[in-house]
């Protein structure tokens, strides 16, 4: 650009740029990339809504380009008059001063695999346009160079995660250092809005937005069943903001690979693994591929059978899951990316808008368990904008066909699941405040006015903020209850800080780790460290013990300081760690859907291949039993050696059959004192009482009605015990416990280490009134049992006709939850009477 | 369920109390481990809230035993303190509760959250690491003692029960050693395996629950450990 094509529209001038670059591209905007660019231009805050692949990276970084180059243009022109008169008044080219850079654009992405390609794609049109900018990465995979510029706000556009963001905020620099921004991007916001992550965020947001009141807001989302909500949830502060769509969502393909016609077809599984071969030609058809499994390890198991039969080169084969090691998983992204491997075996690290132009195709192993996710899966494969998605779906075990072909009914169908905004954490808040305690200090009504800006805290109450204030400067609201304890001060000046080191050192680890458990480093002993596995997996393993992880075939050395030295180990044999949380739960508009199939299975209808395929599967149960429907509850009970089961089939995925289960048993015992074992699959429950009890449909049907439903739980559903278990993420997130970290916790902190289990005892016996503990509470009934979902449930079996059968043997549709092994345990018995019960059971199995 | 069961330990008969401390009749003794004095103290000053209450609880207990047991000395086999010896709340409360109780034995072997103890003047008797007598071996962390049976704490072990949810502290009877569990309740439990020649007593509450038939420890009179 020379200096003496002047003036012209200086907008017009930066966005013909803009569009001149994607014509160098043979591209041209996209109406909505427009739109989006011209109502940030015109001061907007929004929310784009299109699938991965259509070019929303663009659409979002385009306004701020062509503000930077409008910027850059005027500031060259005024550079180049001053300098034209510094010329001609004589001599000396002076020593161009270094560029003062601010921070202009953060880029928020949830996670760490895409933040390192986002930083490839905003750098492309930045370096093409001529634009001076300096793009940084601020995550926890981010080099030393990388974390100072991030500190130090020197950089024009960072990328960073919400955690990361959260530890920037927890430095003093930060107010100065934000305070120029003009963007915030927050990418793929459908996978943040539904948890606490997404929550942290929020708070940080208004962190930023009062820093830097100017700043425009724009988020990327999938498709979600709420979309205006979630609109709502990144916006708080400017209702009613624009949703752009960009104009077709892409039709997905979901193809299944059927088993053949006679072929041995598993009941309950969980690998998959006798499609192998099939999978194997299937990769080998084309160039590359990408092969999604539901958990990480179903992913090192599938990983290994590739190895087993792997026809080619080994090293075009990889493994990418959340526990490897940063630069593990680096390899295998940047393998994809080359077009250097042909398979990467991933779990939901790799779900996320990676741009793999590279990618032929997509494997999805198991349980699609949502449709947003199928989706989102299949969108992985020939991500470029326009082209249809598709997926080969691999059963791992007969009735998962179902599953498939009502993923596919409900997509074309346009069908997509909700994800609902938590409110009121008091966890994530404490750790917020803290934060900011730290980076800076804040003052109690600034920041209560700051939070309730917030859609998660919007609601929050003089009260519910008192006892959050209290909790991290007095230890709780108890006055007496806390002697010595510091944490944040209360200065004479009305701020609240931190002063102690020790404090501000285990709050910044504690940062970010939200999403981890207790977690313990594989390294090999001479080498690169591997990853990481949950503590309680290696916690039950002696050396010369062999696991298979990363991919290989590990032998334990020893196990010191949260650090598991390895051996390669040569041969086959060992366990595969399992990850908690692995589990996802179907959604319960998949299950419906999948209801309504078997349903249909039973007329003349021409129906999806996947049920022809196991039409004796189909037949069998109909003849043992009966086929579920959208209009009928089914119900087997079963006499088995191992006593009496009663099998319910709702449909309503997982999470709701365990408090169904739960609620059951309860009302169940409610009649007579007993005992009672249960278990919950996607498709239903399973409930053993310890003395058998006749049941029939009148009790079927008071067990399931929703009146006093919210009592009942209250009363029976060992609430305490459930809070007990979901209190380890409160306690986590607000600072109660030691972070653990790879590796293992510094020294200092050895002395303070407790479970969360022991804390939540303390806390209730000392000061049962404690707001974490009533969170903890809470959380039970509407996050993990979902109460919501769980009134929905009943008040649909309500609707329906029971029908009770009694097979002779297990049907198709029980024997899945009978192997799967209890979950749940509830006792309608006083403990007294159960430790009795425990003392004769050790009885029994002890007599000789 | 009992609150106690009789056990024969290193040819010694004695009583697991459902309170986590073992009773030896013939020497009129409380033998228990893993008191944690002050522990919610400790991470309240590192800035980890925790009310206080855990001491008083865990001292109150302490005065329960030996009232019902009538003993006239109480071992404490190491881990009496938690932390640090600075002034603490815990302090006044150990205060009151020796006082109350002048008439006590109190004898504390040395273990690894001990390293202050020797200089607080607690009004305690140290018995240093080790300490035999008449077959048994006290220590503080398991190890293995030629022709004693040795008797110890430190680990926190712990087991899971049928029908119970979660792990309880029991007391480890293994052929050579008895691990006791923690006294404090504000301790946690380490999950053990129990092997075949193994046995284990629970306590649930304020009751005990055996690995071995109560029948037979009852037809044998004690049942026969190490």
């Amino acid at each position: 650009m020379s200096d003496g094509d002047l003036p012209i529209a200086q907008k017009n001038h930066a966005a013909n740029a803009l569009a001149a670059w994607f014509k160098s591209r043979g591209w041209t905007p996209a109406r909505f990339q427009r739109e989006v660019w011209r109502r940030y231009a015109a001061g907007e805050s929004g929310l784009v809504h299109t699938p991965t692949g259509s070019g929303k990276t663009l659409a979002a970084i385009g306004g701020p380009l062509i503000e930077a180059l409008r910027l850059q243009q005027k500031t060259q022109r005024l550079a180049s008059r001053r300098s034209t008169e510094a010329k001609k008044s004589t001599l000396k080219t002076g020593k161009k001063p270094p560029k003062q850079r601010r921070l202009t654009v953060l880029w928020i992405t949830p996670l760490r695999a895409l933040a390192v390609d986002t930083v490839r794609a905003l750098r492309e049109p930045i370096d093409d346009l001529g634009l001076d900018w300096q793009v940084a990465l601020r995550t926890g995979d981010a080099g030393a160079r990388d974390k100072r510029l991030a500190r130090s706000g020197k950089v024009d556009v960072l990328v960073t995660t919400p955690e990361s963001l959260a530890l920037l905020l927890s430095y003093p620099e930060a107010s100065e250092n934000f305070a120029h921004l003009r963007a915030v991007i927050v990418d793929e916001w459908h996978e943040l809005v539904g948890n606490k992550r997404g929550v942290l965020l929020q708070l940080g947001l208004a962190r930023l937005r009062a820093l830097s009141p100017t700043l425009r807001l724009w988020g990327l989302s999938a498709t979600l069943g709420n979309l205006h909500e979630t609109r709502d949830v990144l916006l708080p502060h400017t209702p009613g903001s624009a949703i752009i769509s960009s104009p077709l969502p892409r039709p997905v393909e979901v193809e299944t690979l059927l088993p053949e016609a006679g072929e041995r077809f598993v009941w309950s599984g969980h690998l998959g693994l006798g499609q192998l071969a099939k999978v194997i030609e299937r990769i080998f058809a084309v160039r590359s591929s990408l092969l999604f499994t539901n958990t990480r390890a179903q992913a090192e198991l599938w990983h290994q059978a590739l190895a087993a039969v792997w026809p080619e080169d080994p090293a075009t084969l990889a493994l990418h899951h959340g526990s490897l090691d940063a630069e593990l998983r680096a390899a295998a992204e940047q393998g994809l990316r080359d077009g250097r491997l042909r398979c990467v075996v991933a779990t939901s690290s790799l779900d996320l808008g990676v741009d793999y132009p590279a990618v032929d195709q997509v494997f999805q192993i198991g349980s699609p368990k949502g449709i947003a996710r199928l989706r989102q899966r299949a969108g992985r494969s020939r991500h470029r904008p326009g082209e249809s998605g598709h997926v080969i779906c691999v059963p791992t075990h007969a009735l998962e066909l179902v599953e498939y072909a009502a993923a596919r009914i409900a997509l074309a169908r346009g069908d997509i699941e909700p994800r609902r905004p938590p409110v009121l954490c008091e966890d994530v808040l404490a750790q917020h405040c803290v934060t900011l305690a730290l980076g800076g200090g804040f003052s109690a009504d600034a920041l209560y006015a700051e939070v309730r800006g917030t859609h998660a805290y919007a609601a929050l109450d003089a009260e519910r903020w008192q006892a959050v204030l209290d909790f991290i400067v007095r230890g709780g609201q108890a006055l007496t209850a806390y002697p010595d304890f510091q944490r944040v001060v209360l200065d004479n000046d009305g701020i609240h800080r931190v002063h102690d080191r020790r404090i501000a050192l285990r709050h910044r680890l504690s940062i970010g780790t939200i999403t981890s458990d207790g977690s313990v480093s594989v390294k090999l002993l001479r080498g690169a460290r591997l990853g990481s596995v949950e503590e309680s997996f290696v916690g039950r393993m002696r050396p010369g013990d062999r696991f298979q992880f990363a991919g290989r075939m590990l032998e334990l050395f020893r196990l010191e300081d949260m650090t598991a030295l390895v051996k390669i180990a040569k041969g086959a044999g060992g366990d595969v760690p399992q990850w908690q949380g692995g589990r996802m739960p179907m959604s319960s508009e998949l299950g419906h859907e999948a209801e309504r199939l078997f349903d249909a299975a039973q007329g003349d209808l021409p129906r999806p291949p996947e049920l022809d395929a196991i039409s004796r599967l189909l037949a069998l149960q109909q003849r043992l039993s009966a086929l579920p429907g959208p209009d009928r509850l089914l119900v087997e009970r079963i006499h088995a050696r191992d006593g009496m089961h009663v099998f319910v089939y709702p449909f309503a995925g997982r999470t709701v059959h365990e408090g169904l289960a739960a609620l059951c048993s309860l009302r169940w015992g409610k009649r007579q004192k007993n005992s009672f074992r249960y278990t919950a699959n996607d498709y239903g429950f399973m409930l053993s009482p310890a003395d058998p009890m006749e049941i029939g449909i009148e009790d079927l049907r008071a067990m399931l009605s929703p009146e006093y439903l919210l009592d009942d739980l209250r009363e029976g559903m060992n609430l305490g015990e459930l809070s007990r278990r979901q209190f380890r993420e409160i306690a986590r997130i607000a600072g109660l416990l030691v972070p653990s970290l790879p590796g293992g916790a510094p020294k200092s902190l050895r002395a303070v280490q407790a479970s969360s289990g022991l804390i939540f005892d303390v806390l209730r016996r000392f000061d049962p009134d404690h707001v974490l503990l009533a969170q903890a509470e809470r959380e039970v009934l509407q996050a993990q049992l979902d109460l919501r979902q769980i009134e929905a449930a009943l008040v649909d079996c309500a609707r329906r006709t029971i029908a009770l059968h009694s097979p002779s043997s297990f049907t198709p549709l029980s024997f899945p939850l009978w192997t799967d092994g209890f979950r749940g345990r509830l006792s309608t018995e006083d403990w007294q009477a159960r430790v009795r019960r425990a003392a004769q059971q050790l009885e029994k199995r002890h007599a000789r | 369920m009992p609150d106690s069961i009789e056990l024969i330990i290193g040819g010694h008969p004695m009583l697991a109390l459902a309170q986590r401390a073992l009773f030896w009749p013939a020497r009129s003794r409380l033998i228990l481990s893993d008191l944690h004095l002050g522990k919610a103290d400790t991470f309240r000053r590192h800035g980890m809230a925790l009310p206080a209450g855990g001491t008083t609880l865990d001292l109150e207990r302490l005065s329960a035993l030996a009232a019902s047991t009538g003993a006239r000395e109480v071992w404490v086999l190491g881990d009496f303190l938690h932390g640090a010896i600075e002034p603490q709340s815990w302090r006044g409360q150990w205060q009151a509760w020796r006082d109350a109780h002048a008439m006590l034995q109190i004898r504390v072997l040395t273990g690894n959250h001990d390293a202050a103890l020797r200089a607080a003047s607690l009004a305690v008797e140290m018995l240093g690491p080790a300490v035999d007598d008449a077959g048994l071996a006290f220590r503080h962390a398991p190890e293995s003692v030629a022709s004693h049976h040795v008797v110890c704490g430190h680990l926190h072990p712990a087991t899971r029960l049928p029908m119970l949810p979660g792990r309880w502290p029991v007391f480890w009877l293994k052929p050579q050693q008895t691990v006791l569990p923690a006294f404090s309740l504000f301790t946690g439990g380490m999950p053990i395996e129990i092997a075949d020649d193994e046995d284990f007593v629970a306590c649930v509450h304020t009751e005990i629950v055996a690995s071995f038939p109560r029948r037979a420890a009852r037809s044998e009179g004690f049942t026969k450990i190490g």
